[in-house]
């Protein structure tokens, strides 16, 4: 058996995991290989300090916070599970008003012959005028001015 | 009680089933995460992840299925999570530096304060090391050095081969033999 061969055994040997026929081999290799020989005991070495380090200190009440932890978990999959069927319950009337919607918007563009379109801008500086200049009051009723000239009045 | 038996009972319902179980590998799962996220406090939130999603897996949990290696590769995925989380944070968890230790007056080291700050130390620089491994690397080893776990254990932890594990522990071995040579006679 080769050094090279060894020395990439000598892993899984320090772990107790090498085949039994290569067990005797690697141990007789070791005995009489100094370079192999250190590697081993380095990898004792290396197991040996890697033991410095310290356990997790104990979790007190570890399952009672775990239960609490579980239990909200599950109030909030039963929550969301409740916001799922909200959504549910709206996207349907959501829906059937976007086709109406869309279907009215359609039909007014299949239905109309164009006027509109051309209508000329006089007309249309006319029925904006009708609709908003002329009407406009410079005390609309109901308004803080409305109330404040109607209790002028009154005295 | 075996394990199989145990979650077969938690999928019934069985609270106390459930709860041996928390107790019979509570205190593997909280070292193993500590190890990893070298962190109390986030070990703890990760170990109570490990078994919120064991609960939440209890119906399709196959009996066939080892429930340790199950649990152990629950705890592995959720920590390197955390560790990629905190790194995408870039918060930088300095807490190994600190003493897990608090000061006891009666300890034999307390007349010592050299000896208190060269086991700090040590401990510092086998943490450095281990962080710096390989995440597949540091899992096949701290699952060994640790846990005890033989390599068909571990191979089937982390879904591979025997033979993956061998060379992922031939290679994390011959980085610490280098990293940790100022510990190492």
């Amino acid at each position: 058996m080769k050094c090279r061969d060894v020395k990439k055994m000598l892993s899984a040997h320090s772990d107790g995991e090498s085949p039994a026929e290569e067990k005797m081999l690697i141990e007789s290799h070791v005995r009489a290989c100094q370079s192999c020989r250190t590697i081993v005991e380095e990898d004792l070495a290396l197991w040996k300090a890697l033991g410095t380090l310290p356990r997790a200190k104990a979790s007190p009440f570890f399952y009672a916070r775990l239960r609490t932890r579980i239990e909200r978990s599950e109030i909030q999959a039963m929550e969301r599970g409740r916001r799922i069927s909200w959504t549910e319950r709206l996207l349907i009337p959501a829906s059937a008003a976007a086709i109406a919607v869309l279907g009215f918007w359609l039909g007014t563009i299949a239905g109309g012959n164009g006027d509109t379109v051309k209508q000329d801008t006089a007309t249309q500086n006319s029925v904006a005028s009708a609709t908003y200049l002329d009407t406009f009051d410079s005390v609309p009723s109901a308004s803080f001015g409305d109330v404040y000239f109607a209790m002028a009045g009154q005295e | 009680m075996q394990d199989t038996e145990l979650m077969l009972r938690v999928r019934e319902g069985d609270e106390g089933a459930f709860k041996e179980i928390v107790e019979r590998y509570q205190r593997q799962i909280l070292d193993l995460c500590f190890r990893y996220v070298c962190n109390q406090a986030d070990a703890e939130e990760v170990a109570m992840d490990v078994f919120i999603q064991l609960y939440k897996s209890r119906q399709t949990y196959r009996p066939e299925a080892k429930l340790s290696t199950y649990l152990y590769r629950i705890a592995v995925n959720l920590s390197l999570n955390r560790i990629r989380d905190r790194k995408r944070k870039r918060l930088v968890s300095f807490e190994f530096l600190k003493k897990d230790r608090p000061f006891d007056p009666e300890s034999p080291d307390s007349e010592r304060p050299d000896a208190v700050y060269e086991a700090g130390e040590r401990e510092a620089i086998v943490r450095r090391a281990l962080e710096s491994l390989p995440e597949k690397q540091k899992t096949a080893l701290l699952l060994r050095r640790y846990d005890e776990l033989s390599y068909e254990e571990i191979a089937a932890v982390m879904d591979t081969s025997v033979s993956a594990v061998e060379a992922l522990l031939f290679r994390a071995r011959e980085t610490l033999r280098k990293t940790l040579k100022p510990l190492i006679p």
